[in-house]
């Protein structure tokens, strides 16, 4: 991928992790990352879906992302996500963002579950995307 | 003449040279960066650092924990790479077992977590002598090192001494886990015999000559910039100042020569920057390069001699399982990150023979990098993070630890790796562990539950053997002479101007981080023996 996809790519990725675009820093760090880390690659078709619409826009992210964590939790999208997380977490203003609870116990009780519910729908749908795609994509990998 | 300048290496030297003798210290002896902005905190770090990335997951991202990780619940930090980097062609071979090796100026200790736990004569029982020969050198290191600890119900199984500083202060959590134990002790011990209490740890709560006491930065993991947390550097340092002591350092040792009568008579080492090995005469050799690293450095000299490829059965370490909690009280509640990041609760599960008892640190998250823990969760990462978020603050990590004993299958030898002659570590775990763990994992759950705090399942790791660094047991101190054994003052059977003064001589392994014990006993043998 050139430097311009990439940016594309963190924009899209850094909107989903934090609801927010990134930093210049971050999109710098983060195409560092593509220059020395293994693993950032699809290794099948699979994976190279899952990439494919987890770059449309932060939704369609979200439903590849839960259906990775648990049916592909190796994958290049997850190891990318990961990547971008870490240098989320370091960098500010999303360090102090990312890192203490907003409001008071109750009401983060309350967004953990409808967090929950949200990511239980992104796997549905997710499943009804990928399910079928990992078993075409599986059948020609073999 | 000393190799080495670990936490047994710098204790054994600087009580020769306060006994008036000089110590030539050789060392391979990588240096730690200097630390960067000492006066930020954790987030100050993050906030005015112009590449935070970079320091905290390093200029390769080696930092970074990434998917399908072996679940260690802390990314090891760029700053400390020193503290495992290795000289050019080194290597091993090793199965059951996951050695980590150290060539820093200071050693493993380096990257230790500071728990100063005293061996009880429990502990002892396989050893030659009991607590009462090592205590007053446990107040001896205390005093040198500074450790914080009170007398609480950890002192069933850490026998207190003098030279304690005042406890660390504790964190919210630590403090409410610490009282919702108290308030229910009767239930814990009777029950469940477990046992809390503070842990201690070599960090000043009080300034001590150069070094200031601990301002709560929450960096400790990344490397104290105020060396209120205790590493063996420091001691070196205090021995560089002293005009008995001679450091040489960027020599690796490979082996040492021998006279007719067994008798060392020569050191050889090779310049890790290149050149021809260098070869340095020897009055009495103190071995201190760590269990391992001794081991090599017999087994080299032995075949280097004679040809013959020895086998030195008995190595042990830990067994440690991390076990994360979520305390359900504290979801949504924020949580200071100007901390003390260690642990600084102990737990002691007891077992009808004490020398079998289990001991755990119990560390509340704070300043830790946090994707470790969120890619874990069984959620997208959008969702798992806003979790994470709001139960940060209500997360922790118990490290538990189990006893080891000596056993043949155990082993350090050589095997030829192409035209090399490399350490080999062979490891099985005793057929019974599977069981012991289990049963410890049920009593911790338990415990952790009537405190609040719930283990979410599948997500405690049993860490592979090596991983503790405690590694002890291929030249056991014994009463009898055996080949391959040290006499109760850690002088070889084999070799009579070689002492062991590092992990190599110790017969038992207690479930305990043996650190503070490594150092009291190079300071004992530097005492009562080299000296004698």
């Amino acid at each position: 991928m050139n430097a311009a996809e990439l940016a594309r790519e963190c924009g899209v990725f850094t909107r989903h992790i934090a609801g927010r675009a990134p930093t210049p820093y971050v999109v710098r760090r983060y195409t560092d990352a593509h220059a020395v880390l293994t693993g950032l690659e699809p290794n099948g078709g699979h994976g190279r879906w899952l990439l494919r619409v987890a770059r449309v826009g932060p939704l369609p992210c979200r439903v590849a992302d839960a259906w990775a964590r648990l049916a592909a939790p190796r994958s290049a999208l997850r190891m990318k996500l990961v990547v971008l997380l870490a240098i989320l977490e370091v960098t500010p203003p999303f360090a102090a963002e990312l890192d203490q609870p907003g409001g008071g116990r109750g009401l983060e009780w309350a967004r953990i579950v409808a967090a929950g519910m949200t990511s239980l729908l992104a796997l549905v749908v997710g499943l009804v995307l990928f399910l079928p795609l990992r078993l075409v994509a599986g059948s020609r990998d073999r | 003449m000393v190799v080495g300048s670990g936490a047994s290496g710098v204790h054994f030297a600087r009580t020769a040279l306060d006994l008036g003798h000089e110590v030539t210290m050789v060392d391979v002896g990588h240096d730690r960066p200097a630390p960067v902005l000492p006066e930020a905190d954790f987030t100050g770090l993050k906030d005015q650092l112009a590449d935070p990335a970079d320091y905290f997951l390093g200029a390769k991202f080696q930092g970074l924990v990434p998917p399908g990780h072996d679940r260690e619940y802390y990314g090891f930090p760029p700053a400390k790479d020193y503290v495992f980097q290795t000289p050019p062609g080194f290597g091993f071979q090793a199965s059951g077992f996951a050695p980590l090796f150290s060539f820093a100026r200071g050693g493993l200790a380096q990257a230790w977590t500071g728990g100063c736990y005293p061996f009880s004569d429990d502990d002892l029982r396989d050893f030659p002598f009991g607590h009462a020969a090592l205590a007053p050198h446990y107040v001896q290191v205390a005093r040198r090192i500074g450790v914080t600890g009170v007398e609480d119900d950890l002192a069933r199984f850490l026998p207190l001494h003098d030279g304690l500083l005042p406890p660390l202060e504790l964190d919210s959590h630590s403090a409410e886990l610490l009282t919702g134990y108290e308030r229910q002790r009767r239930y814990f011990q009777e029950r469940l015999g477990c046992y809390l209490g503070r842990t201690r740890v070599a960090t000043l709560s009080q300034p001590q000559g150069d070094r200031q006491a601990c301002t709560y930065l929450g960096r400790c993991l990344w490397g104290c910039p105020r060396e209120s947390l205790y590493t063996p550097s420091m001691t070196l340092r205090e021995c560089q100042e002293h005009p008995g002591f001679t450091y040489l350092p960027g020599l690796e040792v490979r082996h040492f020569r021998v006279n007719e009568e067994r008798r060392v008579t020569s050191l050889i080492a090779v310049p890790v920057q290149g050149g021809a090995p260098r070869e340095l005469p020897v009055e009495r050799l103190v071995l201190t390069a760590g269990t391992l690293q001794s081991a090599a450095i017999v087994l080299r000299s032995v075949h280097e001699s004679t040809g013959e490829i020895v086998r030195l059965p008995g190595l042990m370490d830990n067994r440690q399982i991390l076990v994360p909690f979520v305390n359900l009280r504290r979801v949504g509640r924020r949580y200071r990150t100007d901390r003390y990041q260690y642990h600084l609760i102990g737990l002691g599960l007891a077992a009808d023979d004490p020398r079998t008892h289990i001991h755990g640190q119990l560390t509340t998250l704070k300043t830790a990098l946090m994707h470790p823990i969120i890619q874990q969760l069984p959620f997208d990462l959008r969702t798992s993070l806003r979790i994470a978020r709001a139960a940060h603050g209500a997360l922790g990590v118990v490290n538990l630890n189990f006893h080891d004993t000596r056993r043949e299958e155990n082993a350090v030898t050589l095997a030829k790796e192409q035209g090399e002659l490399r350490v080999a570590v062979r490891y099985a775990p005793p057929a019974d562990e599977p069981a012991r763990l289990a049963g410890a994992m049920r009593r911790l759950r338990a415990a952790l539950w009537r405190l609040g705090c719930f283990v979410p399942p599948g997500m405690a790791h049993v860490r592979p053997m090596g991983a503790s660094v405690h590694y002890a047991g291929t030249f056991p101190m014994t009463r009898e002479a055996r080949p391959w054994t040290t006499d109760p003052e850690g002088r070889s059977r084999d070799f009579p101007n070689l002492w062991f003064a590092d992990g190599s001589s110790f017969p038992f392994l207690p479930a305990k981080n043996l650190t503070f014990t490594l150092m009291a006993n190079a300071t004992r043998i530097a005492t009562d023996a080299v000296s004698g």
